[in-house]
């Protein structure tokens, strides 16, 4: 349906008046929405990125010394020993830098307890390396 | 048809069934809005609905 409006009479002033306010509005919110999604898709590896990964890590393993390389391994084996769970809660800690703050909120647990599991996860890692050396 | 003024009102005091009237009066404006790159995005669009009803509150 459409809408005549003459811009005469308070009606149609008011709708004018709003429309310009709601386009700026819309304007902004476009853009900020499309800045977050740009950077999201900076931040995100696609499939195709990940291709010369294996090959990168190739040189640089060849460069490291026999027992770096050793331990490395050992170390492997002890993140795949745990589970999803623990491992992302690990990894986000020590790759990521997330705090246990933060960590504890998103788990639903006490910043003490989240730091306690931290401490045992990083203890069964110890355990397991030392176990295996 | 209620004219607009009367509707605006009605959607500020939080009258629900006023606030679809005037999402559906500039639903054209949002569906333009919501094109990237000739390509509709269901997200944005819902993110400028959103801004239509707090442009509302706050106009």
């Amino acid at each position: 349906m459409n809408f005549k409006n003459s811009g005469k009479g308070d009606s149609n002033i008011l709708q004018n008046q709003f429309t310009a306010y709601l386009q700026v509005a819309l304007r902004r919110r476009k853009r900020n929405y499309l800045a977050k999604q740009a950077l999201y898709l900076n931040r995100e590896i696609s499939e195709e990125d990940t291709g010369p990964l294996p090959i990168i890590a190739q040189d640089f393993e060849a460069e490291l010394s026999y027992e770096f390389q050793v331990e490395n391994d050992v170390l492997l084996q002890a993140l795949a020993q745990l589970s999803e769970r623990e491992r992302m809660f690990l990894l986000a800690h020590v790759l990521d830098e997330v705090g246990f703050d933060v960590l504890a909120q998103e788990r639903g647990l006490s910043y003490k307890g989240t730091a306690t599991a931290y401490y045992r996860l990083c203890e069964k890692i110890r355990k397991y390396m030392e176990g295996k050396k | 048809m209620m004219n607009f003024k009367e509707l605006f009102l009605q959607a500020k005091a939080g009258d629900l069934q006023a606030e679809e009237a005037i999402l559906e009066r500039y639903q054209p404006l949002l569906l333009k809005m919501a094109l990237v790159n000739g390509v509709f995005d269901e997200d944005l669009y819902q993110e400028l609905c959103i801004t239509l009803i707090r442009c509302i509150r706050t106009f």
